[in-house]
């Protein structure tokens, strides 16, 4: 307890600061003074008290100090006055300190960011979620095949609930959609989610406002359920919001309840209102029949585990439960065994991993290369500052610093750097992060707050241990015995190796990021250039959803009308009508091929009826006979389709379709002549590199077949890029009905988001770190370089004064510095070479050792080492003998 | 140096304070040092100085308090009091030092 009290009076006393010392040169004077006057009484002159009182009381100064030694703290007396010291070296050094902080600062910062990335999207479970640990997402998978969500019906999770219910107390299927509401301008659409009762018991969510549904109580099929956004934009946050009403398609809601802030649903899309599954029925998105019917696929399913209950076991019996029951059919018609896996909620922690979650793991690993390239250049830096100051460090040496308080003191001023770029690093990460987050991550991941504890102690960490370590290293080298003696030239030399080794570390590391940046590069742009049969470039999407507001009969004429409208346009080529748009939906009717055998109705080809110009706006190759015309596309016309390459080869192999007939729907339709074969376009948006396997179909004129699908879409031909028309095709859409519902208009490309996603991650970021990397790997060896011929300075003169050329003496540099890049360059091209093959399989049309993208990382490299060697060894050629001579 | 006159035994210094301020109450830093002199008879040399750090050494140890007074010739001067605390430490203390006195007395007895 006194040593807690010592401790705490000697604290406040450092923190009281001056005072004390003040305090003290008054006792001391009032102590000099009694003293005095006593010697005066005992008869000494005035001068001679003063005097005799002084030698009495000894050594003024040296009581100051004992006084002040048991006031302070010396450890952090000695850490404050080590700071000091620090922050003038840096000061001092500027344009190097600055350097060390940039370039910190990036390394940390991009590894803080990734590292944030891999958080949200795999570690982080949905925040509100309670004990996220025991819900689950329901997967399947057969014998020949990966594992996915499952999607399935009603009734099947239904059977799964009833029989798991030992150890899946709740299991609740979903599924999301998106919801137009309002007519006319103000018209808007909402992304939502229909659930089953169990829902939000499996997810546990406490609701910010009112009841969620459950299975405790019934649920009105009215209830809807808003988000936090949508009750703060729509209702202003007003606590009377639960019984208000929201129209929503051709149904009115009623709030019952409000979910907490930063709960966005469980997948990509943040959701803004979850309805119950019943009231979806008859809406177009589920059928009257769809308690009963196994013929759905649509639900997906999250289940809560019950407390101890191992998983395993309750996989195995979910399998045998779903085995025992309908499984969904194949197009081979053979029938699979089921495995049922649950898996973690997130939906990048898929079992078995997905493309998009691996390439983020590695582009994190490799935010990590820069981290060590930003250190080795840290490192440097450090390091050829300490050896600028090794003439003072032996000076100190020499005057009794031992070698523990020189470490002491380079160390603070590490840590000093640690703190400074741990500061730059957390706004990188908060602007750049935000950034970085919008651009890759799905939308529910990316809004979670910006910054939190845990981030702010990641980034410390590692500035703390990097600069710790870059601190160690050169403090150990420059204070050991050797180096501090006089004369030490000679271990320079030797000291300045560890410079090497930073070197080739830089070069080595940066060899296969920029061998990933190009890797990647050339995989994301022959995606681009893959032939999916159809043209999407130029090409938009504009659409209303009147089936959804429940006047079916008006979409086809209001669609009509919108196309009308956008045909006047002078920014658009031509506009066809669709039932489906290409890529998005897939629909399949019932047809016959009278003289063939009757294929499964629903597993036949698929279907779509498009205007005649839907071949030209797709760009849409007819690989013999014609498209259809528009004197077919009328109501009544003479009835005719175009069938695709696949449907042609399948049921007319060796001959040609055009001539035959096809009957699509029931007998009393008529029977419809095959005019034409289009080429295979791709059913969906995935990038594969072969078509051939595409599905059949076949198109039919929209006009004569208006009533196979109630759905309808535009799609628009743009002379130029159709990002920046949207708003107005959306505008002119509006205003070409009275009262329209919500106007759907985007870029056709945007289909191919997702797929190209891992690929557009990869080269960015990775071009994104090769360029940092090369910046900063040139830095590191332009500084190394400079301070070689600096150090030779003398040397130079000499050999000049003896008749040395310039250049030999720049060669003479160049080489010095050259042979640590190319022994970075070996090891380099050796870890992009193993590299390469662990990134092959998210890699597209790159064949295996590409020599072209190893050619390209190493000259670029070599180029710039090249160029960051010889800049400062330029100077060695230019060096005055005179002035050298005189310089020591 | 005068061979009747030694040095403060290291550590003793404080234990004298102590004493010091419970037998003659509140006094000031030079009080203090002329009562210590006065008590030796001349048989320490004593640093005067000294006792500052050997006072705030004690104050931190809560065993003494300090406050602003008046001296004789009307000087400010910090006035120095044994505490509580102080009296219990001093009690102890000096049955500490009667124990090592008379262990290294018999050690010394012995040994001749």
């Amino acid at each position: 307890v006194t040593r807690l009290r010592v401790l705490l009076s000697r604290f406040a006393a450092m923190v009281s600061g001056r005072g004390r010392d003040d305090e003290l040169s008054e006792e001391i004077e009032t102590h000099l003074t009694l003293l005095a006057s006593e010697y005066r009484r005992q008869g000494m002159s005035d001068e001679e008290a003063r005097l005799a009182a002084r030698r009495a009381f000894g050594g003024v100064e040296q009581v100051r100090e004992a006084y002040r030694e048991q006031r302070r703290l010396p450890s952090i007396d000695a850490f404050l006055q080590d700071v000091r010291y620090g922050t003038r070296l840096l000061l001092r050094d500027r344009a190097s300190t600055l350097a060390a902080i940039g370039i910190l600062t990036l390394g940390v910062g991009s590894t803080v960011v990734m590292t944030d990335m891999l958080d949200r999207l795999l570690i982080r479970p949905p925040s509100h979620v309670d004990t996220p640990e025991r819900v689950r997402r329901v997967y399947y998978q057969t014998e020949d095949g990966r594992p996915s969500a499952m999607v399935t019906n009603h009734a099947t999770t239904e059977r799964l609930s009833a029989g798991l219910s030992n150890e899946v107390p709740y299991i609740a299927g979903y599924f999301t959609e998106r919801i137009g509401f309002g007519r006319g301008p103000g018209a808007g659409r909402f992304e939502a989610v229909a659930y089953s009762p169990a829902y939000f018991d499996v997810l546990g969510v406490a609701p910010r406002l009112g009841v969620l549904p459950g299975t405790r109580g019934p649920v009105a099929p009215d209830a809807a359920v808003i988000s936090h956004a949508l009750w703060q934009q729509r209702f202003g946050g007003s606590t009377d919001v639960l019984g208000r009403t929201l129209r929503l398609g051709k149904r009115i809601y009623t709030v019952v309840a409000v979910t907490p802030r930063g709960f966005a649903g469980i997948d990509t899309e943040p959701v803004d209102v979850w309805l119950p599954l019943e009231s979806r029925a008859g809406d177009g998105a589920l059928n009257s029949d769809w308690r009963t019917s196994t013929g759905y696929y649509m639900l997906r399913v999250i289940a809560r585990l019950r407390a101890g209950v191992e998983r395993v076991r309750a996989e195995e019996h979910a399998s045998a439960l779903f085995n025992a029951g309908p499984v969904p059919e194949w197009m081979d018609g053979k029938r699979r065994t089921y495995r049922i896996l649950l898996g973690e909620l997130p939906p990048a922690r898929q079992p078995g991993g997905t493309h998009e979650v691996r390439v983020v793991l590695w582009v994190a690993a490799v935010s990590g290369f820069v981290l060590l390239i930003a250190c080795g250049n840290v490192g440097n830096l450090l390091f050829v500052r300490g050896l600028r100051r090794s003439r003072e460090l032996a000076l100190k040496t020499a005057l009794g610093a031992t070698r523990a308080r020189l470490l002491r003191e380079i160390l603070t001023e590490a840590g000093l750097l640690a703190v400074l770029s741990g500061a730059a690093a957390l706004l990188f990460v908060m602007t750049a992060g935000a950034l970085v987050r919008r651009l890759f991550l799905p939308a529910v991941t990316a809004a979670v707050v910006p910054l939190d504890g845990r981030l702010i102690a990641i980034t410390g960490v590692i500035c703390l241990g990097a600069t710790f370590v870059l601190g160690l290293l050169p403090a150990l080298r420059l204070t050991t015995r050797l180096n501090l003696s006089p004369g030490h030239a000679v271990r320079q030399e030797r000291a300045s190796r560890l410079l090497d080794l930073y070197v080739g570390l830089q070069v080595a590391l940066s060899v296969p990021l920029i061998a990933g940046a190009s890797l990647f590069a050339l995989s994301f742009w022959q995606a681009r250039q893959v032939n999916f049969g159809i043209d999407t470039t130029n090409v938009a999407v504009v659409s209303t959803n009147l089936v959804e507001v429940g006047a079916s009969a008006d979409n086809h004429l209001a669609h009509r009308r919108i196309q009308e409208r956008l045909n006047a346009l002078p920014q658009l080529q031509s506009v066809a009508l669709v039932q489906l748009v290409p890529m998005v939906g897939g629909f399949a009717y019932e047809f016959d091929i009278p003289g063939f055998m009757k294929p499964g109705s629903y597993s036949g080809p698929y279907v779509n009826g498009v205007d005649h110009s839907y071949f030209d706006v797709m760009r849409v190759r007819m690989v013999a006979g014609r498209a259809f015309t528009s004197s077919e596309n009328v109501r009544g016309g003479r009835p005719v389709l175009v069938v695709n390459e696949t449907m042609a080869r399948t049921y007319w192999p060796g001959e040609s379709p055009l001539g035959h007939c096809v009957r699509v729907g029931d007998r009393d339709k008529p029977c419809a002549e095959v005019v034409g074969i289009a080429a295979n376009a791709a059913m969906w948006p995935v990038v594969e590199i072969s078509q051939h396997d595409a599905p059949m179909m076949y198109y039919v004129p929209i006009e004569q077949y208006s009533w196979l699908n109630e759905s309808r879409a535009l799609l628009v031909r743009t002379k130029e890029a159709p990002g920046t028309l949207l708003p107005l095709l959306r505008t002119q859409a509006q205003a070409a009905g009275a009262d329209l519902p919500y106007i759907d208009a985007w870029a056709f490309d945007d289909v191919f988001q997702p797929a190209l996603r891992p690929l557009r991650l990869g080269s960015t970021v990775f071009m994104v770190f090769a360029l940092l990397a090369l910046v900063i790997a040139g830095v590191g060896l332009a500084a190394v370089t400079a301070h070689g011929v600096t150090r030779r300075t003398r040397e130079f003169g000499i050999r000049l004064v003896l008749g040395a050329e310039p250049n030999t003496l720049v060669r003479l540099m160049l080489r010095r510095s050259l042979g640590a890049v190319f022994a970075g360059l070996a090891c380099g091209a050796m870890l992009a070479y193993f590299g390469e093959r662990l990134l092959r399989t998210f890699l597209f049309g790159v064949k295996p050792g590409d020599l072209r993208v190893f050619g390209v990382s190493v000259l670029v490299l070599l180029l710039v080492s090249l160029l960051a060697a010889y800049l400062p060894a330029r100077r060695a050629g230019g060096v005055d003998p005179a002035e050298a001579l005189r310089a020591e | 140096m005068a061979p009747s006159s030694s040095e403060v035994p290291y550590g003793t210094l404080d234990l004298v304070v102590l004493k010091t301020l419970a037998a003659i109450g509140p006094q000031h830093g030079y009080g203090i040092a002329r009562r210590i002199e006065q008590a030796a008879e001349g048989a320490m040399a004593l640093n005067q100085g000294t006792i500052y750090p050997a006072l705030l050494r004690l104050e931190q140890k809560g065993w003494i308090t300090s406050e602003w007074g008046t001296s004789e010739n009307n000087r400010r001067a910090k006035f120095y009091r044994i505490t509580k605390r102080g009296l219990t430490q001093l009690a102890s203390e000096t049955a500490n030092w009667a124990r090592t006195v008379a262990m290294v007395n018999r050690l010394l007895e012995s040994e001749s």
